[in-house]
Order: C-alpha cells, then structure tokens, then sequence
C-alpha cells in the first residue's frame, strides 16, 4: 500500500502546471481492427497513438485526410468520433534476461499469470537491421542436437535456416528440438565454469498457433528444462491480426537485445505463412492495393526487414532465426516460400513421404541446403560426417532406379545397404536432441563399419545401444571429444576401441 | 457525396483560424485575446479564440486550435495522473 502512495507522490510531484501540447484526431470508421481517424496531421509512420479506454493503435496509413490505425486491444469500446491522441512514441517492448522463462504477448505484456516482468530497459518493435560493416561472417555453430541437420545441413550462429514442409512435418518439433539441445549445452557450458563460452538464449514467436499447441510447446520447454532460456511470444489464433503482425517484430527487438549486449541468441518463427496471412488482412482491411494472391506489394519487405535483423556482429553477439514455412502439397514455389527461401541462407526441406515412411525427422536431404553454415560446422563433425550428404544423394538415386529391377551388382546392393543403415542411423525420436560429441561417436561407428553386420531393421536399436554405453561408460572420452572438438589419432584411436569394446558386448 | 467532402476539408480548414478556449471559471477578454495574438503567432495565421464555458475541467482552460490540444486543466492534468500510476 506505501508503495502505491509513494507512486502516486511521485507523480504528483512530477506534475507541472505548464500547458502540454497534444495532437488529436477523431474516429471516422472504426470496423475489423482497423480505425480511419480525422486529423491527426502530426502523426509519424509506425507511431503509438491513444485511444479511449486504453488501447492503443500504430499509425500505419497516413493519408492526405485522414489515418489508417490498426487497434492493439479491445475494439469493442470505440465508436465514431472518439478522440485519438497522437503519443511521439514508437511500439516498444520489455527486453532483457527478466524475460527469460516467461510468455508474452505481441506488446510484451506477460500472458502467463506469473506476475509483472521488472524489466527496465525497451527495445522499438521496429528496428532497422544492422548494416555490412558492423556484421562478422558466421563461423560458430549452433547445433540443433539433430544429427541429419548437425552432420549435413549445419547452421551457425547468426544464420538464417528455414524450416519448411507442409503440415504434420514435424517443423515445430525441429525448432522445439534445438531450443532444447540450447537449454542442455548452456547447463553444461555454465556449469564447467568455463569463461569462454557463450549461452545461447532462445526465443520462440507463436503465431496464429492454436493456444493449446502454444501451451503443448511450452509444456514441452517446461519438461525439458529449457523455458529458463527461453523467452516465448506468443499471438495465437484468436490474437487480432495487428497482433499477429507485430508478435515476429517483438520477437526480433527482444533477440536483439541479447545480440546487442554481447550475447547469442536463437529465435524461432513459427510460422511466417500465418505472419503473411495475418498481414494481408490488414493491408486489405486498410485498402491498400493488392497484388499476388492477394498480398500486398510489400509481403518481401514484410520479411525481408525481419530477416535481416537475425545477424552476427562484430564485436557484440548474434541472433540466429528459424523461421517457418507450412507448404501446401510440398509446392515450395508458391509466393511466400519463394520469398523466404530467396533471403535466408538455406533450408530445411521436410517431406510427408519420409514422415509418413517413419522416417523422422523427415529432412529431405536433397533439397535441404545450408549456405554458410559449413564454415561453422566443428572439424570432427567434418571428419565423421562430410561425405554423407553425397552418400545419401547416391544412396536416393539407387533406391529409385532399384524399384525396377531385382538383379543388382554387388556394389549397388552394398550401396544400398550402407544407405538403408544411414537412414535409420538418422532417426530420432522428438525432444531427444543428441549432444554433438554423442552424434559424432555414432558417426564415426558408422563410418568404420561397426553397423555393418547389424540388420537395417535393428539399426535404431543397435544405435541407441551404442549412446547408452557412450554416455553410461565412456563420459570421459565424450567430454575429450566436446573439448577437442576435432579428431587425433590419439582420440581416433580411443573411439575405435570404445566401439570395439560395445561390439563385443552388443548382441543383436 | 462529392460536397458533404468538400465540405468537411472546409470545416477542417476553418477550424485551424479558431482556437476554442474550454474553460471552468471565468475567463476574461485580455486572456482571450492573449491566447489569440500567441496562437496567430504560432500558426502564422489569424486565429480567432471563442470562449466555452465546460465545468468537467475542474480549473483551468484547454485551447484547441485545428488538430492541436493544449492542455492546461486540473482535468487533464489527473487524467494524466491517472494513466501514469
């Protein structure tokens, strides 16, 4: 109670009898989120503007008469004529470490009955990207404890990785995955004391997601222990689409606090398909010419300027995103795919065939590609697993023309095989990321032949008997292998009897 | 149609050469014509100040010309209280 007065004296004394300067406006149409207002003639582009009953709106068209506003909050209380204000302010929102383990909405409000977030610092929603000088090329890895993205499709820290499939692909799973395998290394990286290493702090933006799969993913986070890294926004379907629109910009001002402080972030957009629906309702709601399918000219802008803010800088740290795209029947070169394909550094091809096949994750590895994250990718890494990709291309294209013969030489049927064995190698279950030192013991048990003698059918078995026995008895050799972070002769040679030594013991 | 537009871009013009003065109290005619030579010299244009007696102020007077409110009542001022707290 003191406190409330101590605020309330606070701002008594702050109160000035000097005449204060507003500029107003009166509602015109107020209809579907959007209000046209009279006046407002000393409004700016993307300014906070009040309204009565304390929503606020953004100023989006300004028009030679009037202006566009979409309504953040209750519209049900405005009606012609209210008077509008004009603020000076740009959207901002609440950033820094109190964000961590808490949900937001689009306005960083808290949405999950935890209290209020004490935080003192506001980034604006809408930021300018860094520019070329004050970027570093992205040369750190961030690894999604995925071995078939690790190990193939490497991405680094400030990269842009899109995940794309249609539905049901399991693309949110891959994303939940990696902030997982985050929350995990930042345990173990903190918890050796060591001063060089780097947290990576998550943030995942849902967007236009059903509330109980909000909830599924934060129960996920929850379980793994990971929502104490993880910053999630979140404006579900039943958001307004102003909201929707804003949620992946938040997102960003909040990454980018860390990226800006010297730390290293990931965020997660889930998905931008929605973003582009949510945002060509306004745009149509506010009458702005339309172009393909409906959108409005600036959708690549739209994504484009969000994109770009995922960066690694110089000096300070990174912002890694991975954005979503749903597909509709696997057509990746609809208008949105195609916009975002062309402007983040690669993508994560899932297909339904794979998935429904059991493989999963259902990476499709020949249209799966990562355009800078190799010069991230750790030496053993390298050593284990650079061919692969090759491999599994080869393995692929025999696998197709094998569908129409039975006699098969020798060599294409070893081919297969070693393929057949890769596959299975690369199954996972969801929410089980892999620590990197683990996916490249199994690799290099792979690459030395040790799943040879073993059925394809029993490889996962075979596989998840061999992590058991890394991680139960060989913690020491894991660890030389996380330090190093690339293979000796010495460790090589350590690795070769740690797999003798389980296919000694291993009985199929 | 074309008109009732007309219309309402003169009733916006007209309205920046007037500065209506709200008030609670009285309000004398040096005040006004303080208000209206402050204004005309703001907007570099002749404004015209009317008084409007409005007791949901409390104290004090709010001047609106055009767009622009300058706020300098007891109303606004807890309004203003009220948002921040």
């Amino acid at each position: 109670m003191s406190t409330v007065l101590e605020q309330i004296e606070q701002q008594i004394a702050k109160l000035s009898s000097k005449a204060v300067k507003k500029n107003t406006g009166n509602i015109r149409t107020v209809a579907d989120g959007v209000a046209k207002i009279d006046g407002l003639s000393d409004v700016m582009y993307n300014e906070m503007v009040q309204f009565p009953g304390g929503a606020i709106g953004i100023a989006l068209n300004l028009e030679e008469d009037e202006v566009g506003c979409v309504i953040l909050g209750d519209v049900s209380q405005l009606k012609e004529g209210d008077e509008v204000t004009t603020t000076g302010r740009l959207l901002s929102v609440p950033v820094g470490m109190e964000l961590l383990g808490r949900t937001v909405d689009a306005l960083g409000q808290p949405v999950d009955g935890k209290g209020p977030i004490d935080s003192k610092v506001t980034y604006p929603v809408e930021k300018i990207a860094p520019g070329i000088i004050v970027r570093k090329s992205v040369s750190q890895p961030l690894f999604t404890g995925i071995m078939a993205i690790d190990s193939m499709i490497p991405i680094g820290r400030g990269q842009r990785e899109l995940i794309i499939g249609d539905r049901g692909t399991g693309k949110t799973t891959i994303t939940i995955d990696t902030i997982i395998n985050q929350a995990k290394i930042n345990k173990v990286g903190l918890a050796s004391g060591d001063k060089n290493f780097r947290p990576v702090y998550s943030i995942y933006v849902a967007i236009g997601q059903k509330n109980s799969n909000v909830v599924r993913t934060i129960s996920a986070l929850e379980a793994a222990g990971a929502l104490e890294f993880t910053v999630i926004v979140a404006a579900p379907a039943g958001d307004n689409p102003a909201n929707q629109y804003l949620a992946p910009y938040s997102g960003a001002a909040i990454g980018e606090w860390f990226m800006e402080n010297g730390m290293d972030a990931l965020i997660v957009y889930d998905d931008l398909s929605k973003h582009a629906v949510a945002y060509r309702q306004i745009s149509l709601i506010l009458k702005r010419p339309s172009g393909r399918e409906a959108y409005p000219g600036d959708v690549f802008y739209l994504h484009s300027r969000l994109l770009e803010r995922a960066a690694r800088l110089d000096g300070k740290g990174s912002l890694t995103a991975l954005p979503i795209i749903e597909t509709l029947a696997g057509d990746v070169s609809a208008y949105i795919p195609t916009n975002v394909i062309s402007i983040t550094d690669g993508q994560i091809f899932l297909e339904t065939d794979l998935f429904n096949q059991g493989i999963r994750p259902a990476v499709s590895v020949g249209l799966s590609v990562s355009r800078v994250g190799s010069a991230a990718q750790i030496k053993a890494t390298k050593q284990v697993g650079g061919k692969l990709k090759g491999e599994l291309a080869q393995f692929r294209e025999l696998a197709a023309f094998a569908q129409f013969g039975s006699d098969l030489d020798a060599k294409t049927k070893a081919q297969l095989d070693r393929g057949g064995r890769i596959v299975e190698l690369f199954k996972q279950p969801a929410f089980a990321p892999l620590p990197i030192e683990l996916q490249v013991a199994v690799l290099f048990a792979m690459q030395k032949g040790f799943f040879e003698p073993v059925e394809i059918k029993k490889i996962v078995v075979a596989a998840a008997s061999l992590k058991s026995f890394f991680t139960t008895r060989k913690d020491a050799l894991l660890a030389e292998v996380r330090t190093k972070a690339a293979l000796d002769k010495d460790l090589e040679a350590k690795l070769l009897a740690a797999c003798e030594e389980w296919k000694s013991s291993y009985t199929a | 149609m074309v008109l009732k537009a007309y219309r309402r871009l003169i009733a916006i013009e007209l309205a920046k050469g007037i500065a209506l003065v709200d008030h609670a109290g009285a309000i004398n005619s040096a005040t006004l014509a303080a208000i209206e030579a402050a204004m005309t010299r703001k907007y570099g244009r002749t404004v015209k100040a009317t008084a409007r007696p409005n007791k949901e102020l409390l104290a004090g007077v709010r001047v609106q010309v055009g767009d622009d409110i300058y706020e300098s009542s007891v109303a606004g001022q807890l309004a203003a209280l009220a948002s921040s707290v």
